[in-house]
């Protein structure tokens, strides 16, 4: 049998987008599951939402909820059902829904949709490899700031000190939508800053919608990784251009260095934020 | 007097507020205005003075005018102070979040009716997500409380910093504050007012602080829902006085406001850091932005931007951003002299020589 085409992979992809906005809407409890660590009952209604129509259609699925569901298939999605889920349960308008298709070649397609309130409206952006980037249809647009001085800047909390000496930095607590509003031309620039980096649920759809959208990205610290092992992280800096990104990934590193040990972010339930996939 | 006691004052209130609502709502149709423009629609800068985007200009002639030919007096962060026959003055900030609206993210209407003897009476802050206008207000009268859209507003109860979601207005500096989470949007007077909601638990200002536009309208809507708003240099407000800023913590209970106050005053204490800025290279404070990475870049960055708006504050900027200036000093020539306030004629400024103090 034939691998299914991108197009076809983002058609199943949107299914499962769609799926998780309905769920979401229909959700009425928004709190703590008290189950794993900082997980929502929200997240678990989107993964479930998300879970059947990733797996009938054939895919594994690489959850940050469910864990892992046959990641020896030829195409498995990477899915965060809610990025920012701490926004959502307070309705901080910054949260997306995160699904990446990734095979051997790496991320094939994905659909990120944003997030600003409950009603399961989201702003979606889309890719497919090698085919471009879009945000509601039409072609992402990323700006062309090179200085720093002047770039409004994402940047993912976390950290003692987010000194990036830029005009501007906005903390808005999604990596997702931190990384598609650069390809969105929202923002100059998103920084993962934290210690620990992020794994590839948080940053795979993203990433695909920027490397298609012309958007520079660059590893903190160079790392490499496997795109499907769930307890690698990797912290990215994307930016309008190279310039930018290569600078400000200079300063990041920095950053960490002096002040990461320092500070970690806290969930609700009083754990601290560090992973522990 | 609280405003209730007093008939008279209540009706002047209400009357601001109603006042300050309609000029709210000309400002949001200007923006949609420009929405219905498409492509065509301008959100950068206006070109007309530093860091002024050509929407701020926009939504203070959709406003102002209106404010003012109603008999108020106004103080707008973009056209300055309009005399009029009335007691009351509107505090106006036409656009909080100018950069956030020109990307397409959230933004404020921020407005104040001060009163000479009663300080401030009314006040009614806009919140938008995104660009287009979502007609969500908070709103306030001394002593009569806070609603959003007519709704009473719920404040948390968290007591501890390491429990709540802090919205600053600058990023973090100087050590870590110990806060659940942070947050920054890119509009202060949204960080602030949501925290009389389920949003934000506390808000924290680590620069150099706002002006009174930026802050009168959600100061008094944070006090009428119960929130504990300190200025943290414990300075007294002027809310006429349109140069002096002023930085904030705002906390919704007592445990949570003297941990955090006591957090910020220390970290500020030891910050020197230059504060944020606009797109087109200036700081916040209206000095240019100096870098000593960019190198020559920023030096001619420097040198053009001090000859658009050189005034005597950056002579005291300079100082305190550890700028050299009598290396490679080069003078003004008279064309900038207008530019250079109170007597200070002799001013030289040159590239940069010196490191930011960190």
């Amino acid at each position: 049998m034939s691998l299914p085409t991108s197009d076809e992979v983002l058609v199943v992809l949107g299914r499962a987008t769609r799926a998780v906005e309905l769920a979401l809407a229909a959700n009425t409890d928004w709190t703590l599951s008290g189950g794993r660590g900082s997980q929502y009952n929200h997240d678990l209604v989107a993964d479930a939402a998300a879970l059947p129509i990733l797996l009938d259609a054939g895919f594994g699925v690489l959850s940050e909820e469910s864990g892992d569901h046959f990641v020896d298939r030829d195409i498995v999605v990477a899915i965060d059902p809610v990025d920012g889920s701490t926004n959502a349960g307070r309705n901080i308008p910054w949260w997306a829904i995160s699904l990446c298709a990734i095979d051997a070649d790496g991320p094939l397609a994905s659909v990120c949709a944003t997030q600003t309130d409950r009603t399961g409206n989201g702003r979606w952006f889309e890719a497919m490899r090698g085919r471009g980037a879009t945000f509601q249809g039409a072609p992402c647009a990323p700006r062309d700031t090179i200085d720093p001085s002047r770039a409004v800047v994402a940047a993912s909390d976390g950290t003692a000190d987010l000194y990036l000496d830029v005009a501007q930095v906005r903390l808005f607590g999604s990596c997702v939508v931190d990384m598609c509003a650069v390809a969105a031309g929202w923002l100059d620039a998103a920084c993962d800053v934290t210690k620990h980096g992020m794994h590839v649920w948080d940053y795979a759809g993203a990433w695909l919608i920027c490397k298609e959208a012309g958007v520079a990205l660059v590893e903190r610290e160079g790392q490499t990784s496997n795109w499907l092992d769930r307890t690698q992280t990797r912290s990215w800096i994307a930016g309008a251009t190279p310039q930018l990104a290569e600078e400000l990934a200079k300063r990041c590193a920095a950053i960490v260095r002096e002040h990461g040990a320092a500070g970690e972010w806290r969930y609700e339930d009083g754990r601290v934020g560090t992973y522990d996939a | 007097m609280l405003v209730k006691e007093n008939a008279f004052l209540l009706e002047t209130a209400r009357r601001a507020l109603e006042a300050m609502r309609v000029a709210t709502e000309l400002i949001e149709e200007s923006v949609r205005r420009e929405i219905e423009r498409g492509a065509a629609g301008q959100w950068g800068l206006s070109g007309l003075k530093p860091s002024q985007y050509a929407h701020d200009v926009r939504a203070d002639d959709a406003a102002i005018p209106y404010l003012h030919n109603f008999g108020y007096n106004v103080l707008s962060e973009e056209s300055g102070f309009h005399s009029g026959p009335r007691d009351v003055v509107i505090i106006v900030d036409p656009i909080d979040g100018s950069t956030n609206l020109g990307r397409g993210l959230s933004w404020a209407t921020s407005m104040a009716a001060y009163h000479p003897e009663h300080g401030v009476i009314a006040a009614l802050c806009a919140h938008n997500i995104e660009r287009t206008p979502r007609g969500v207000y908070f709103s306030a009268i001394k002593g009569e409380g806070a609603s959003r859209n007519g709704v009473s507003l719920q404040r948390s109860s968290v007591t501890r910093l390491d429990r709540a979601m802090l919205a600053v207005s600058d990023p973090v500096r100087g050590g870590w504050v110990g806060a659940m989470q942070t947050r920054s949007i890119g509009a202060g007077v949204l960080e602030m007012i949501l925290t009389t909601t389920d949003t934000f638990d506390a808000y924290a200002n680590f620069g150099v602080g706002h002006n009174v536009w930026d802050f009168l309208g959600a100061k008094l809507i944070c006090e009428e829902a119960g929130m504990i708003v300190t200025e943290l240099d414990g300075r007294e407000i002027d809310p006429l006085d349109p140069d002096a800023r002023h930085a904030f913590a705002i906390a919704p209970t007592a445990e949570l406001s003297a941990e955090l106050v006591t957090k910020l005053r220390a970290l500020r204490a030891h910050s020197h850091a230059p504060e944020w800025g606009y797109e087109d290279g200036l700081r916040a404070n209206g000095t240019p932005h100096v870098d000593p990475r960019i190198g020559s870049e920023s030096g001619h960055q420097f040198g053009r931007l001090a000859a658009d708006c050189v005034d005597v504050r950056i002579a005291a900027d300079l100082g305190r951003i550890g700028i050299d200036p009598s290396g490679n000093a080069e003078a003004f020539t008279p064309t900038h002299a207008p530019f250079v306030r109170d007597g200070v004629g002799a001013l030289h400024l040159g590239p940069v020589s010196g490191e930011l103090e960190r």
